[in-house]
């Protein structure tokens, strides 16, 4: 009897161990520092890569589809700071977009419903940079709306970079006010 | 003795699901939401996506850009899936039901338009190595290689994108990816 429990014990724990591990590396393991600008994560999702399974994984478990392999993909939470993005600030997203032939912004809130921008749908300012309000209030130009509940993640996907072999320079999130 | 034996089955438990949660469950999980998010009619047909649906499946995309989706199953046999899309970026992607991509495909890649790709399940281990065994297996395989994808999973999504650059193509953009099929293969 001792040794049954024993064994009914040891099944258990393996199991929530196993199931524990899992869900964590899911939810973390593939995710890289972009060179140079911390705040921003990629997320590794090439099939030869050691973390393929827990990156395909991470979205399809959310009911999403992953970024196709000829993107890259960047997520952050936190402004240039490193402070948390909050709902009820206004940010700022500046700065050059890489060369590639697309890109494309959102921002995901607790509901996973996103709010998007597009190459093809924003303002550029005079001398050829980008300039997207993130904010939950209406504000001229290039706005995503903040969602009104959860903490906001803000996601930048490059589509078909021209060169992959340099670290990609993305824009940073000021906080203009709050 | 006895407390190595119990520090086996542990490790051997945690081995087992950690491996099954990683390989099978998000891939089950993803097929029914999907179903949720576009319909039971989805199945082997393409679809052409809501703004909606976009935001909602895809987090690579904007939702003002132009999506369709087929939600194959090849049990039944291959599938043929075609399409003719106006000059400018667009890529054509394979995904199993378990996330990994099988095959990508640019405008710049394709060098034109249109596309016709033939879409079957990879042959299991037994099926590869009795046709490895047969007289001209190898060499039939080969003469077939083309625009033809093999998959691992019998079931998982097609996705063509295309992304408006200027506002006034939408409407044209919209009816040729309406036009694009996916269908058994005659």
């Amino acid at each position: 009897m001792r040794g049954f429990l024993h064994m009914l014990f040891a099944i258990i724990a393996g199991v929530a161990a196993g199931w524990i591990s899992a869900v964590s590396m899911i939810e973390n393991y593939g995710f890289e520092a972009a060179p140079g600008q911390a705040q921003w994560k990629e997320r590794r999702n090439a099939s030869d890569h050691p973390a393929a399974p827990y990156a395909f994984g991470y979205f399809i478990n959310q009911g999403k589809v992953p970024p196709p392999l000829t993107s890259r993909h960047f997520v952050r939470t936190t402004d240039e700071d490193g402070n948390q993005i909050r709902n009820n600030c206004l940010y700022e997203v500046s700065g050059p977009m890489p060369a590639a032939r697309r890109w494309s912004m959102a921002v995901t809130g607790s509901d996973g419903i996103a709010a998007t921008l597009g190459a093809g749908e924003a303002v550029y300012e005079a001398d050829g940079r980008l300039r997207v309000f993130l904010s939950a209030q209406p504000v001229p130009g290039n706005r995503l709306t903040l969602p009104p509940s959860g903490t906001p993640l803000i996601s930048l996907t490059i589509h078909d970079p021209q060169d992959t072999t340099k670290p990609l320079t993305l824009p940073g999130i000021k906080m203009v006010r709050c | 003795m006895g407390r190595f034996y119990w520090f086996l089955l542990f490790i051997a438990a945690a081995i087992a699901t950690h491996a099954a949660y990683v390989l099978y469950y998000p891939g089950y999980n993803f097929d029914s939401k999907l179903e949720a998010t576009v319909g039971v009619e989805s199945r082997n047909r393409m679809i052409l996506l809501t703004p909606a649906q976009v935001g909602k499946l895809f987090p690579a995309y904007a939702t003002s850009d132009i999506v369709a989706m087929c939600r194959y199953e090849l049990s039944q046999g291959p599938m043929q899936l075609s399409a003719k899309l106006p000059r400018g970026y667009w890529t054509f992607s394979i995904f199993t039901v378990k996330g990994r991509q099988v095959y990508s495909l640019t405008d710049a890649q394709a060098g034109e338009s249109n596309f016709t790709v033939d879409l079957l399940q990879a042959p299991d281990l037994i099926a590869q190595l009795k046709g490895a065994l047969d007289e001209g297996g190898d060499a039939e395989a080969i003469n077939e290689v083309g625009w033809k994808v093999e998959t691992p999973d019998s079931r998982g999504i097609a996705v063509i994108w295309v992304p408006v650059a200027d506002p006034i193509f939408r409407s044209a953009t919209l009816n040729a990816v309406r036009n694009s099929k996916c269908e058994r293969k005659s």
